[in-house]
């Protein structure tokens, strides 16, 4: 199964830090920072007024001189008068191409890609969209490489997709009365129990904590958006927090004791269940004897076996939490 | 109990080699080269002129007056730095397109719009004169909105409409190759050349 330290260290220096320097230089050559200096002031052409409690005063009169600002011609008392615009600068570059190639959310500036100096053109954004699917495309032909079977690798990817690969042999094995079989190893009740958690987890997870939160009264009080919209910052949440993700929905004030155990354990459960299960599925299965391929062995590299993996998949990992995530946006677009 | 110290410590090690590879010597390298080959773009795309921080480039400022262009909407704060100096931010709204106040802010918006522009050449508002950016500080609008807005800068200006044409065609990024990209007019650009500070 391979050496921990020797993988840790190889992955990280053979390939993931040339990866990272490559990105991050690309990227500052397009206007990312990259400083020591953690931000900028620059001076605003036109001042802007603000009232005592911080809320921006349109239509305002500045008098720079006097330092009064009027409103409709009556002096607003207290108001701030700012003559700079902060530039957040710091070490941006480094850190948003590790972002982008561990395709993780929050980003350097908050709003991930949609800010100009995390984004700040065309080109870093074509650079920024291909640094995300590399690795996970790369790892396909990987896996492939790895067993020695080169169509293995299109078509399956992560950790996830061999769960889903082990319940497709199972219920194509079903189908056409074969015993099932990966690789050239059976699978048996065994693998099939952990296959099924490895699949089941995220979806569950996701599901049956957003349930609890949707009737929890406090919640309420952390979405910014009633109705639909609501619904699916709540959702989108616990889908970020179970997907290895790191965004939140925007306005979602996930800093409440309730949403933060919740949330975490939605992170724990969807992450390290099906870990578990794969790696308690590769020791049973290695240390199982190789079966010869015969005539009776279903293959899982043809057309017929993509098309059944990618139905599954559907069918389980999509219809699982889909139709949910999907509530939100739909309603919202109907009324 | 010897294996387990013994990972322990095997670990404790990795944990640190690593911290000083990726931590470390790969953001002092990455440091390093992009203040040597990308000086200013590393430093936050600031227009200097004559010693003077008249902006960055990349972030948008908030216009009213009629003799300047107007950007996206921006949603303003204000938050004050270490040295106790008030400073201006923007960031997103994070509404729904659905909801009743945003209804009412877009209606608000568009009104004030077609107030500012009587002479405007059409009566359809570029939309991205009315709805704020993902960010809240995109730097840029499309050539229609900065069109849209050139009879009523020229005529606060007292220039031609060929002058003020000159000027928006000026900070104009145009698509590379015709797909990648969008036409965009930097504001900040054409605000900075309309005062003559920028030449």
């Amino acid at each position: 199964m391979g050496n921990f330290w020797t993988d840790l260290t190889r992955s990280t220096l053979y390939v993931l830090m040339p990866l990272s320097l490559v990105v991050a230089l690309v990227i500052a050559s397009q206007g990312v920072p990259q400083t020591m200096k953690a931000a900028e002031s620059v001076e605003l052409m036109e001042p802007v007024a603000f009232d005592a409690d911080g809320n921006y005063i349109e239509n305002a009169e500045i008098d720079l001189e006097n330092n009064i600002v009027t409103l409709d011609g009556e002096v607003v008392e207290d108001a701030q008068i700012v003559t700079e615009e902060i530039v957040p600068l710091g070490l941006a570059a480094s850190q948003v191409a590790i972002k982008q190639l561990g395709t993780n959310g929050g980003g350097y500036y908050g709003v991930n890609s949609a800010h100009p100096l995390e984004n700040p053109n065309w080109f870093s954004n074509l650079f920024e969209m291909l640094s995300l699917l590399l690795i996970p495309a790369a790892l396909c032909f990987t896996f492939g490489r790895e067993v020695e079977d080169k169509k293995q690798g299109v078509g399956c990817g992560l950790y996830g997709m061999l769960g889903f690969a082990i319940l497709t042999v199972f219920i194509a094995g079903l189908m056409v009365g074969r015993t099932p079989e990966y690789l050239g190893k059976k699978i048996e009740p065994y693998e099939m129990k952990w296959a099924v958690l490895v699949c089941l987890a995220t979806p569950i997870a996701i599901l049956v904590f957003s349930g609890i939160a949707a009737i929890v009264p406090s919640v309420a009080d952390s979405l910014n958006n009633t109705g639909a919209h609501g619904l699916s910052e709540m959702l989108y949440a616990y889908s970020s927090a179970g997907g290895n993700n790191g965004s939140a929905f925007a306005g979602f004030g996930a800093d409440t004791p309730f949403l933060n155990l919740t949330l975490a354990a939605t992170m724990l459960i969807a992450r390290f269940l099906p870990i578990t299960g794969i790696l308690a599925i590769a020791g049973s299965m290695v240390q199982k004897k190789k079966l010869a391929v015969t005539a009776g062995t279903l293959s899982t590299s043809n057309g017929m076996f993509v098309f059944l993996l990618i139905v599954i998949v559907l069918l389980i990992g999509a219809l699982s939490f889909f139709p949910a995530l999907a509530l939100g946006p739909i309603a919202e677009f109907l009324s | 109990m010897k294996k387990k110290s013994h990972v322990i410590g095997k670990a404790a090690g990795m944990v640190l080699t690593m911290t000083i590879i990726c931590g470390v010597l790969y953001t002092i390298a990455v440091t390093g080269i992009s203040q040597l080959f990308f000086h200013d773009k590393a430093n936050g795309s600031v227009i200097e002129i004559d010693g003077k921080k008249y902006g960055c480039e990349l972030l948008a400022q908030q216009f009213t007056g009629d003799e300047y262009m107007w950007g996206r909407i921006m949603n303003l704060s204000v938050f004050t730095d270490q040295d106790g100096n008030a400073k201006m931010y923007s960031g997103p709204s994070n509404l729904s397109s659905k909801s009743e106040e945003y209804e009412k802010l877009i209606d608000e918006r568009v009104a004030k719009i077609r107030e500012a522009n009587p002479d405007a050449d059409t009566d359809k508002i570029p939309e991205d004169l009315v709805t704020c950016s993902g960010s809240g500080l995109d730097p840029d609008i499309s050539l229609a909105a900065a069109q849209y807005q050139l009879p009523r800068i020229a005529e606060a200006r007292g220039m031609s409409e060929e002058d003020m044409e000159a000027v928006i065609d000026e900070c104009t990024t145009h698509k590379i190759l015709g797909i990648f990209g969008e036409e965009r007019v930097n504001v900040l650009k054409v605000n900075l050349m309309l005062d003559g500070i920028m030449e």
